[in-house]
C-alpha cells in the first residue's frame, strides 16, 4: 500500500483543481503508451512506463480515493483492464454497470481508452481491492479467449505474475481476500502444494510467483 | 514445389537441437507416413554432431578428405568464388522405390577457424548468405531442408537465419533454455533490422519441448513460464509461435540411439519414437500452407 492515510475524506476544492490536470495527464500518457507499445524498444517502453508510474505517484499523493492501491497493482490492473475491454467490451460494460450502478458519462473528445481508464479508477474506488478488479477482467477474458494463445489458465497465470511483483508482506496481506480456487490453480501451475494455508506454503507460493515473474520478463 | 527450410536453433546448448534435426529428418525420409520425402540436412555446428550421427567417424573422415563439407562453401566465399552445393553433399539414405532420401552437407571441425572471421575476408552481408545462395539451385530437389545450428550467434547461425524460413526452437524445461529463446528473438530482430525485406531473416516458427518429464513439478512450472513467454513474443511480433505437440518425453532410448548413431525411426517401437513421429506430423501440418 502506498501510505496509511484515510481514504474517507473528500478532496478539497484546491486539491481537486490540482488533481484534474494530473488525472488527465495520466490518461493521456497511458493512451500514448498503449497505442505505441508495438513501436517501442523494450527499454524505451520501460522508461515510459516508469514515467507513467511517477505521474500515478503524484496522483496518489493528491487523490485520496486511490490511497489503498499500490503502483504495482495499479499497473497490473490497468494492463489486464485494457486487455479485457479490448476482448469483451460488452461484457465489461455490463460488469462495470453491476459494480458501479451506472457507468460514468463518456464526454465529447474523450477517447475510449481514456474513458476505460476513468471507469477503472471508479471501479477500483468502489471495490477497494485490485485482486477483485483483476477477477472481473479474468472472467470477461475467459468468455472470449484469444486465438493461438498458449497460456491455458489465464486467470491463474495473471494472478501469479501479479503476486510476483508484490513484496511478501503485500502478498500475505492480500491472502485473506484471495479466491481459494484461484490459489489452488496457481499452486498447481507452479508445482506447489497448498493443502493448508500455512506461512511456509504461502511463502513458497509467493517465491514461485516471484520466480515466474522474473523468468518471464522480456 | 520449393523445399521448406527450417533452422533448429537455441542459444542454450544441450537442449536437443541435433537430436531433433536428425530424428525429424530421418522420420520424414523413412517413415511410411511421409513416404517419398526428400530431405537435405545442413550441419552448421563446427562440433559436427549431426554429421557424426549420420556418417559415423570413419565416413566423416572420408567426407572431409573429399572436401565434402560446409567448410568448403565458406572457404570458397573467402576466395571470392562459389562451390556448387552438389559438390559437398554426401548421400546418407536412398529409398529407390519411393524416392525418399536424406542428403547431408556435413560440418567440419575446420569451421572453428572460420568462426573467427565473421566477414569471411569480405563483406559481412555477403558472408551471411553463403548457405542461402548455395541451396537456391537445389531447393526444388528437396521437400525439406533442415539446418542444425550451433549454440551461439556465429557466422554459421546468421547463415542459417538468412537461408531458413522458420526457426524451430528445441527446448528443455528449464530457465536457461527459456533465456535462450528470448535471446533468439532479440538477436533475430537485431539482425533483421539490417534488411528492408521483412522475410529476409527466418521467423520463429515454433518450439519443440524435449526431455519432458510428465508429472515432474519443476518441468510443469517451467512449461507454464514458456507459455507466458511465447504469448508475449506472439504479442510483440503479431505472429503465432507454435508449441509443437506432443512434448517429447525423457527416455533412455534417445541416448541409446545416439550412442549407436541410429535415428529412432530405425529402432524398435518406443513411446519416445512415437512422440517424434507425431511431432514430425505437427511440423509438416503447421507449415503445410507456407510457401
Amino acid at each position: 500500500m502506498s501510505n496509511g492515510k484515510s481514504a474517507s475524506s473528500g478532496p478539497a476544492p484546491e486539491r481537486r483543481a490540482k488533481v484534474a490536470p494530473l488525472a488527465e495527464g495520466l490518461r493521456k500518457l497511458a493512451d500514448t503508451l498503449e497505442s505505441n507499445q508495438a513501436l517501442y524498444e523494450p527499454i524505451a517502453f520501460e522508461r515510459e512506463a516508469t514515467a507513467l508510474v511517477q505521474r500515478f505517484r503524484e496522483f496518489l499523493h493528491l487523490e485520496p480515493k486511490l490511497h489503498r492501491v499500490s503502483e504495482v497493482m495499479f499497473r497490473e490492473c490497468r494492463a489486464a483492464w485494457l486487455r479485457a475491454w479490448q476482448q469483451a467490451p460488452g461484457e465489461m460494460e455490463r460488469r462495470c454497470e453491476e459494480v458501479l450502478g451506472r457507468l460514468p458519462h463518456h464526454v465529447a473528445d474523450e477517447s475510449d481508452l481514456s474513458w476505460r481508464l476513468h471507469v477503472l479508477v471508479e471501479v477500483l474506488d468502489r471495490l477497494r481491492d485490485p485482486v477483485r478488479v483483476l477477477a472481473l477482467t479474468e472472467t470477461s477474458r475467459a468468455l472470449e479467449p484469444a486465438e493461438g494463445v498458449h497460456v491455458e489458465d489465464r486467470g491463474a497465470t495473471d494472478a501469479l505474475l501479479l503476486w510476483g511483483q508484490m513484496t511478501l508482506e503485500e502478498f500475505l496481506l492480500s491472502w485473506a481476500k484471495l479466491d481459494p480456487d484461484l490459489v489452488r490453480r496457481c499452486a498447481g501451475l507452479v508445482g506447489v502444494t497448498v493443502s493448508r494455508p500455512t506461512l511456509a506454503a504461502k511463502r513458497k507460493l509467493h517465491s514461485q510467483a516471484v520466480r515466474m515473474f522474473r523468468n518471464t520478463r522480456m | 514445389m520449393a523445399a521448406k527450410i527450417w533452422a533448429f536453433l537455441n542459444f542454450k546448448g544441450g537442449v536437443g537441437k541435433t537430436t531433433d534435426t536428425v530424428n525429424i529428418a530421418a522420420i520424414l525420409a523413412k517413415h511410411p507416413d511421409f513416404r517419398g520425402t526428400r530431405v537435405l540436412v545442413i550441419d552448421q555446428d563446427p562440433q559436427c554432431n549431426a554429421t557424426l550421427w549420420f556418417l559415423t567417424r570413419e565416413r566423416y573422415h572420408i567426407a572431409t578428405e573429399r572436401n565434402k563439407s560446409a567448410y568448403h562453401l565458406y572457404e570458397a566465399q573467402m576466395r571470392g568464388s562459389q562451390v556448387p552445393i552438389q559438390d559437398v553433399i554426401t548421400p546418407v539414405f536412398r529409398d529407390p522405390e519411393s524416392g525418399g532420401c536424406i542428403d547431408l552437407v556435413g560440418a567440419s571441425f575446420d569451421m572453428l577457424e572460420q568462426e573467427e572471421d565473421p566477414s569471411l575476408g569480405g563483406e559481412p552481408a555477403k558472408a551471411a548468405t553463403v548457405i542461402q545462395r548455395a541451396i537456391e539451385p537445389v531447393r526444388n530437389a528437396y521437400d525439406y531442408i533442415l539446418i542444425d545450428c550451433p549454440p551461439g550467434y556465429s557466422i554459421f547461425t546468421r547463415n542459417a537465419l538468412r537461408a531458413a524460413q522458420h526457426v524451430i526452437v528445441p527446448y528443455t524445461a528449464d530457465y536457461l533454455a527459456l533465456e535462450g529463446i528470448k535471446w533468439i528473438k532479440q538477436l533475430r530482430d537485431r539482425f533483421a533490422k539490417g534488411y528492408a525485406d521483412p522475410n529476409a531473416v527466418a521467423k520463429i516458427g515454433g518450439v519443440i519441448v524435449n526431455r519432458y518429464r510428465a508429472g515432474f513439478k519443476a518441468s510443469d512450472a517451467a512449461l507454464a513460464e514458456l507459455r507466458v513467454v511465447l504469448d508475449q513474443l506472439a504479442q510483440q511480433t503479431g505472429e503465432r509461435i507454435h508449441l509443437f505437440r506432443p512434448f517429447i518425453r525423457e527416455a533412455t532410448a534417445v541416448t541409446k540411439a545416439n550412442n549407436e548413431q541410429q535415428a529412432l525411426v530405425d529402432c524398435e517401437a518406443t513411446a519416445v519414437r512415437r512422440d517424434f513421429i507425431r511431432v514430425a506430423h505437427d511440423l509438416v501440418n503447421t507449415f503445410r500452407r507456407h510457401v
